[in-house]
């Protein structure tokens, strides 16, 4: 089955590689502050309501004041629930996200 | 690109949804210094422009102040001082030393503590309020009179 592309291998890895940082296709450590939810896998939130984050992010200082642009798709998970409760503080509202748009 | 409920988050970026044409309608931040244009954003923020509608900025409020911040030991020690709190303190010790080992722990390590809370300090004056009324009953252990005290203790800034 073809898949259109007619790159080749390398060309693909190089033209990745040229991509700037939160270029379209490009993935992104951030933190989604003030989640109050759980937002599965797939999801898609604005970038105004992301930022560069590290993975300490428990304190206040994990994470900078830079919010990329456009249209990201978390590609793990934001909070979680243990049985009746939600959990969605700053060390649990970070993940790896892929920009879409 | 069809987009709605457009609004500025700050001076110069808008929030918006875009029907993108794989994704359907999508969130999406515009922002002018993004350097990705898979999204013709000087196209977009122009229709923008032209229909005028997109909802301005609005600050969001100032945070409240926090009046009643934690203490330190120094600063906690000059509002007992300075209220006449530190005599019902040690007033209370004493009476508790021979009657109520525990609450008498209780009341002497609370003393020693190396920051002080508000909320934690107000439960304890009310665990105690009664007894420390016996004891000293010109002095006014009432909530509000701890509040206008911590304030007065903050502001003071020892």
């Amino acid at each position: 089955m073809g898949s259109g592309l007619s790159a080749a291998p390398v060309d693909v890895a190089k033209a990745v590689a040229g991509l700037a940082v939160g270029d379209v296709g490009t993935y992104a450590f951030l933190l989604k502050e003030n989640a109050g939810y759980i937002l599965a896998h797939g999801g898609t939130f604005a970038g105004s309501g992301l930022k560069y984050a590290n993975a300490n992010t428990g304190g206040n200082f994990g994470y900078s004041n830079v919010s990329p642009a456009g249209t990201w798709r978390v590609m793990g998970q934001i909070g979680y629930v243990s049985g009746t409760h939600t959990y969605n503080s700053k060390s649990q509202a970070t993940s790896v996200w892929l920009r879409i748009s | 690109m069809d987009y709605r409920n457009a609004k500025y988050i700050d001076e110069t970026r808008i929030d918006c949804e875009i029907d993108h044409p794989k994704f359907g309608w999508i969130p999406y931040t515009l922002d002018p210094s993004d350097t990705d244009m898979t999204v013709n954003n000087v196209a977009l923020l122009a229709a923008m422009n032209a229909a005028g509608d997109v909802a301005e900025y609005v600050a969001p409020p100032e945070p409240e102040p926090n009046l009643y911040p934690d203490m330190t030991a120094r600063r906690f020690e000059w509002l007992l001082a300075f209220t006449g709190l530190g005599d019902v303190w040690d007033a209370l010790e004493t009476q508790l030393k021979d009657s109520d080992r525990e609450a008498y722990a209780d009341v002497k390590s609370q003393r020693r503590a190396v920051i002080y809370r508000f909320d934690e300090t107000i439960r304890l004056v009310a665990v105690f309020r009664n007894i420390a009324k016996q004891l000293a009953p010109d002095v006014d252990l009432s909530d509000e009179a701890i509040q206008a005290a911590w304030v007065q203790a903050v502001k003071a800034g020892k």
